[in-house]
């Protein structure tokens, strides 16, 4: 695991990747320390990185700015701030978790399980899918989403538009951040449960859910029995 | 506001005078011609003498008799059992025969030792003699005083009630608008002294209580007897003060409009002034309707001006003054003058409720902005980007060195306590800043484990600086700049001193760590702007630029 940490008090920057050893113990490849916002963009984009853990107020830059960046990656933020009422806003963006400072070792390694444990995030204000095309960081807005794809290391985002988008998190990473609304009904595709219009049994006990705007999508067979209980109680 | 609706109301009072003045229809001067002669004969009373050859000049009788006959006309016929009167505007003692009769006297001719009567009277006229026609009035007078002055006479015969009742309606309603002067002129004078001393402010104190003085003085002969001889005091009174009027009025336009070479231009003005004060001197209403005239001018020609300089108000007072140059000549002389007075002290007014209105706003700024400083020099401190991270930190020098969290937290507790002792300071001595800028690097040196040197330079520890300002800069020095390869940065403070100002430069010795980013204000030097501003208004300099060994600010205060 590629563990990246943005931050520019050097005390704070040594506990967190003092603690970010002790957990990972020898998952940790490699933990980077950077001082700003414009090294921490150079590094994800010349490295590989499973984890970003972002300091939101960088020599007074504005971290959302990154953060933006960030999310629309292939990995997952963790914010460590000291401003408390950019939670919100940092949870709406997409980040998996928020530890507000000062913190101890308990709430960043409850920040760590995350990770690890695929669990599923406490605070799911999701509001925006953060998408990069041609360079530029466009946020999507969930309630436009119809369905995800997966499509291998990337997911692509339908929206109620029929226009897509390739995001880089996989459709494992975004099912973990995004709200209940969205269901995973196969191994590729999250689908928000809004948009279904009925569930098709087709010959060879094939499940199909039609949605709204006449698209039919697979059901798999192990997710069909938490589908009908999410639908109709 | 509530000067605003004073305005208004003036104005209301003001429009029911005008209707007032426009209504006094059944008061007409009558001014017949006037045959005199010099000598005493009881019978030049009669009717049938001929007076054919009579002059039409008195000429300079001395101390001696003459008559004066005139034919007067009672145009209607009076109501019955309502007294008939005339009044006799005469310069002069005389007795008075009406149609023959003897009917009152003011003083007694070729007697004038004791000044006895009044330059304005009415007689009642007796019911048999009021008849509608034509009547033979003769005049036994003698001008003993100012012996050589042509006056001439004036008549008005009406309702005797009328005649003496229409001068006092006149005189209280324009006594109203003395005594509102007079009340406006003793409150900006009050305003004046006591907080504000705003020259303008003095001057319309000043034009208002001359003002209300010349309503006094120009009424005052309708309820305080004036013997003829001493006629022309009034006269002179109501001169100087219209000189003085007409000389301020200009000047409180020039200031108001920051007028170039005002003082110039007041000075060739007064002495137009005089010049033609002493050049007409003896023509009393013709002398101030000079000087009025020239006011009207050198107003009008400031507020064009102010116009093209496009000043603040100047387009009001340009049409009240054209406006007022109208009524002047639509109503009769005292009339108008006290009206287009009334309008003019009434725009100026405006002017400085406006004015007023305007200081107490940038006053109250000034307040808030006192309290919006004080409230973000302890916003410093307890903003979370400090606060929370100097904690974690904290947290974790105590769990790794408890020794060296004890050195923080007294770090952190004399930041605090310094903190507190500057809080609510416009100004302190410089040594204080000098120790908060310390006391935070000493703080700093424990988050960011870099090694903040200080230095410096012919400080003098007693002059005073606003509170936090070299702190605000040693913040910024801190957020942008890199250590160099001995993991320090150095701040410098250096003061240099001469007779004009004292300036001090902080610089930041160090690398930069975003060279080429365009340097705008941030919070940071807008509140050491703002406190400059705040001590000393715009006596001040402030600069930001790089440096060749890392960043310079320069604040310069002058003298």
């Amino acid at each position: 695991m590629n563990i990246l940490v943005i931050e520019d008090e050097l005390r704070i920057a040594k506990r967190i990747v003092r603690m970010t050893k002790e957990f990972f113990l020898n998952t940790a490849e490699q933990i980077t320390h950077l001082e700003s916002l414009d090294q921490g963009l150079e590094y994800v984009q010349n490295n590989t990185v499973d984890l970003v853990l972002l300091d939101l107020n960088l020599n007074g830059e504005n971290g959302f700015d990154l953060l933006k960046e960030a999310v629309s990656q292939s990995f997952h933020t963790i914010i460590i701030s000291a401003y408390k009422e950019q939670a919100l806003q940092a949870f709406e963006f997409g980040v998996l978790d928020f530890v507000p400072k000062p913190f101890n070792q308990e709430r960043l390694y409850k920040a760590f399980d995350r990770v690890l444990n695929k669990e599923d995030i406490a605070t799911k204000n999701i509001k925006f899918l953060a998408v990069k095309k041609r360079g530029e960081v466009r946020l999507i807005d969930i309630d436009n989403v119809v369905y995800i794809k997966g499509a291998g290391m990337y997911s692509e985002l339908v929206l109620n538009t029929s226009a897509t988008f390739l995001h880089d998190k996989s459709l494992e990473k975004l099912e973990q951040l995004l709200p209940e609304t969205f269901i995973r009904i196969h191994k590729s595709y999250l689908l928000k449960i809004s948009e279904i219009r009925a569930i098709k049994v087709s010959s060879g006990s094939k499940y199909m859910a039609e949605l709204k705007n006449n698209e039919l999508l697979p059901v798999g067979r192990t997710k069909y029995k938490s589908l009908k209980e999410r639908m109709f109680g | 506001m509530l000067l605003y609706r004073l305005i208004k109301k003036l104005g209301v009072v003001l429009f029911v005078m005008i209707l007032l003045w426009s209504c006094e229809d059944d008061y007409i001067i009558q001014t017949p011609e006037v045959k005199y002669k010099t000598g005493d004969a009881i019978t030049w009373r009669s009717k049938n003498i001929d007076d054919s050859g009579w002059s039409l000049y008195r000429g300079n009788t001395k101390d001696s008799i003459f008559w004066a006959r005139a034919t007067i006309d009672i145009l209607e016929k009076p109501k019955p059992f309502i007294p008939q009167g005339m009044l006799i505007y005469g310069f002069g003692a005389y007795e008075v025969y009406w149609d023959e009769t003897l009917i009152g006297s003011n003083g007694t001719p070729g007697n004038e030792l004791e000044k006895i009567g009044e330059i304005d009277r009415s007689f009642i006229i007796p019911d048999s003699l009021a008849k509608k026609g034509t009547h033979l009035l003769a005049l036994r007078m003698s001008q003993k005083y100012h012996p050589e002055k042509q006056r001439g006479l004036g008549f008005v015969v009406g309702d005797y009630k009328n005649i003496i009742q229409a001068p006092v309606v006149l005189t209280a309603i324009t006594y109203i608008f003395a005594g509102a002067f007079l009340l406006t002129a003793l409150y900006f004078f009050i305003l004046y002294f006591n907080n504000r001393r705003f020259f303008p402010v003095l001057l319309f104190s000043i034009c208002s209580f001359l003002f209300s003085l010349l309503i006094i003085i120009e009424y005052i002969k309708f309820y305080i007897p004036i013997h003829y001889s001493d006629f022309y005091v009034r006269l002179e009174i109501i001169g100087a003060l219209t000189f003085i009027i007409a000389f301020i009025i200009p000047i409180y336009f020039s200031i108001q409009f920051s007028i170039p070479k005002r003082k110039l231009i007041a000075t060739i003005y007064f002495f137009l002034l005089l010049f033609l004060f002493f050049y007409y001197r003896g023509e009393y209403d013709f002398t101030t309707q000079v000087l009025i005239l020239c006011m009207w001018f050198v107003s009008i020609a400031m507020a064009i001006t102010a116009m093209v300089q496009k000043r603040e108000h100047a387009f009001i007072v340009l049409s009240t003054l054209l406006i007022n140059v109208i009524f002047y000549y639509y109503f009769e002389y005292d009339i108008g003058l006290i009206l287009s007075f009334t309008i003019l002290l009434l725009c100026m007014f405006y002017i400085l409720a406006q004015q007023i209105k305007k200081q107490r706003e940038v006053y109250e700024y000034s307040l808030v902005e006192t309290s919006r400083l004080k409230n973000e020099l302890l916003k410093k401190k307890i903003q979370p980007h400090f606060l929370m991270n100097t904690l974690t930190s904290l947290i974790d020098w105590v769990e790794e060195s408890p020794r060296k969290g004890v050195y923080f937290i007294e770090a952190l507790a004399e930041e605090f306590d310094l903190l507190n002792q500057i809080e609510d300071k416009k100004l302190i001595p410089i040594s204080q800043e000098i120790q908060l800028c310390k006391s935070f690097l000493n703080i700093m040196k424990y988050r960011k484990e870099i090694t903040y040197s200080w230095h410096e330079e012919a400080i003098e520890e007693t002059q005073t600086i606003p509170p936090a300002i070299i702190h605000t800069l040693i913040e910024n020095g801190i957020t942008h700049c890199i250590p160099d390869t001995n993991n320090t940065i150095s701040f410098q403070l250096v003061q240099e001193t001469s007779s004009r100002h004292r300036r001090y430069f902080l610089r930041t010795i160090a690398g930069i760590r975003k060279p080429n980013k365009a340097t705008e204000d941030g919070t940071g030097n807008k509140y050491v702007k703002a406190r400059l501003t705040e001590s000393y208004g715009q006596k001040w300099d402030f600069s930001s630029q790089k440096h060749p060994q890392g960043w310079e600010n320069i604040i310069t205060i002058y003298v």
